[in-house]
């Protein structure tokens, strides 16, 4: 993942002790790291630019408010990624009647929206390279909600599964499982790009 | 109900989806060229595969199209919060005949990282501003991280002067107890 | 003049406003706690209402938070701000001693 430079153990420990004794300036420096990713996040969840923005607004100030319940400071990225989650689903909730397959994961797929192509998406040199790049964007969307969320995380956003399993609250195992259904979905709707 | 098992499972030749997918981006090793299944595998997420790093190549330009707008996002969002602080805590200066003069804590919080901000060779870490014995004067606790090489009993003589001199001149109370606390040591590379 | 009612004119309150910015060291007076989410939606907050009033039986209790130029010192400039404001209101209240301004800086 691109953005600023990831800071080291000390710079982290400082930045998130001074953000929790009340230095602003600290708090948005942990924003400014963690906002390209969340806001991409929000994206993949919500499927409208627009909305996205106002919810990862409330992301930034659910963060705030609830900082002294973050734990230590490696953790930073799991806590901020739950509570972009959690708002997420407020949001879709907010939304009726959609993200039912946060429920039901077998049911039929989840939401109809199609993910708005992003007008800047790629610099990439080949239209065809950006064709497939938006046609996996499409299918990504179509996954159900649970699939589509630890998929990302994982592949778009590099988490590793442990941290996957953290930010959805799931066991490990259906972690793995819902990012391996995701996969053979994707990769049997991306043949015809072979 | 959620199927949490599915095709994680090993091919027939013992290796996962995942150890595959995973070594995807380097060149068959030497179990895989003599594969048939790992090698059918391959093809049939190389495509999948190839999108995915295209996709995260693009986040690249879709960071840089995405920083004015999160800059003004996150522009109103502090703006919000720091309104919301300066109005925070707010501890008594001094009682007059004419009414009770007040400062905000965040007013003592800058002032405080402002002083240990200034001194080179240690790191301001959690730090809180607690009522004094009378209303004129307050208490501290600092936490620090000391860089390797330091003295810290100089260092923190020095930033507890420097507290005393600063929040005299500046808020115009005197400081009872400055309790700094070392609690680790970091590298300046 | 002298007032028994219980209201102070916007135009008194004004002018206790006006004295407190001109006391050396202020650089700004800041709208009240309850407005500042109104603010940063944009909605204007009537400028005699930066000096907050209250009352309970005859005393009045008068409030305004101030902001301060780098090198100022707090303690200082809210006490000459202080008597500023008592200084405004009490010339126009029938009973000073019954008032009461409390001044913080933010």
């Amino acid at each position: 993942m691109s953005g600023p430079e990831k800071p080291d153990q000390h710079e982290l420990r400082t930045l998130v002790a001074r953000a929790q004794s009340g230095d602003p300036r600290a708090f948005e420096n942990i924003l400014v790291l963690y906002q390209h990713g969340l806001l991409r996040f929000c994206r993949s969840m919500i499927n409208s630019s627009g909305e996205a923005e106002d919810v990862l607004q409330e992301v930034y100030l659910s963060a705030w408010r609830q900082l002294s319940t973050l734990q230590s400071p490696e953790a930073l990225s799991v806590w901020l990624y739950r509570i972009a989650r959690h708002r997420c689903i407020d949001h879709l909730r907010k939304r009726t009647p959609l993200p039912q397959d946060f429920h039901d994961e077998e049911g039929n797929p989840g939401p109809r929206q199609v993910l708005e192509p992003r007008a800047n998406a790629s610099l990439e040199s080949s239209a065809e390279t950006r064709a497939a790049i938006v046609e996996l964007r499409r299918f990504v969307n179509e996954l159900p909600a649970t699939q589509r969320e630890c998929w990302v995380l994982k592949e778009v956003h590099d988490l590793s599964y442990s941290d996957i399993s953290k930010i959805v609250s799931a066991p490990l195992t259906t972690v793995r499982g819902r990012i391996a259904r995701a996969r053979v979905t994707l990769a049997e709707r991306m043949q015809p790009w072979k | 109900m959620e199927i949490t098992q599915v095709s994680d499972l090993p091919y027939s030749c013992g290796r996962s989806e995942d150890e595959l997918w995973s070594r995807l981006s380097m060149p068959p090793d030497q179990h895989e060229l003599g594969c048939p299944y790992c090698q059918a595998q391959r093809q049939r997420l190389a495509p999948l595969a190839k999108a995915t790093t295209q996709w995260k190549i693009g986040n690249d330009s879709e960071n840089e199209a995405d920083t004015a707008l999160l800059g003004s996002i996150r522009g109103r969002v502090m703006d919000g919060i720091k309104a919301e602080i300066r109005r925070g805590t707010r501890f008594t200066l001094r009682i007059t005949t004419l009414g009770t003069l007040r400062i905000s804590g965040y007013v003592l919080l800058e002032t405080l990282r402002e002083v240990v901000d200034s001194i080179r060779g240690v790191a301001l870490r959690t730090h809180k501003i607690l009522p004094g014995s009378h209303p004129e004067s307050i208490s501290m606790s600092i936490n620090l991280a000391l860089e390797a090489g330091e003295d810290g009993v100089r260092l923190t003589n020095g930033i507890r002067d420097a507290l005393r001199a600063r929040f005299a001149q500046a808020i115009g109370i005197s400081l009872d107890d400055i309790d700094i606390n070392l609690e680790d040591v970091f590298h300046d590379f | 003049m002298t007032s028994s009612s219980q209201s102070i004119p916007a135009k008194i309150r004004m002018l206790a406003i006006q004295a407190a910015r001109q006391e050396p060291g202020v650089r700004e007076i800041y709208a009240p706690t309850h407005s500042i989410w109104k603010e940063l939606a944009g909605k204007k907050v009537p400028e005699h209402d930066l000096l907050r009033l209250s009352w309970r039986g005859d005393s009045v209790s008068a409030q305004l938070d101030i902001g301060l130029l780098k090198d100022a010192n707090a303690l200082e400039v809210a006490g000459m701000v202080q008597q500023r404001i008592h200084a405004v209101l009490a010339d126009y209240l029938e009973n000073p001693d019954a008032l009461n301004v409390d001044v913080t800086v933010l």
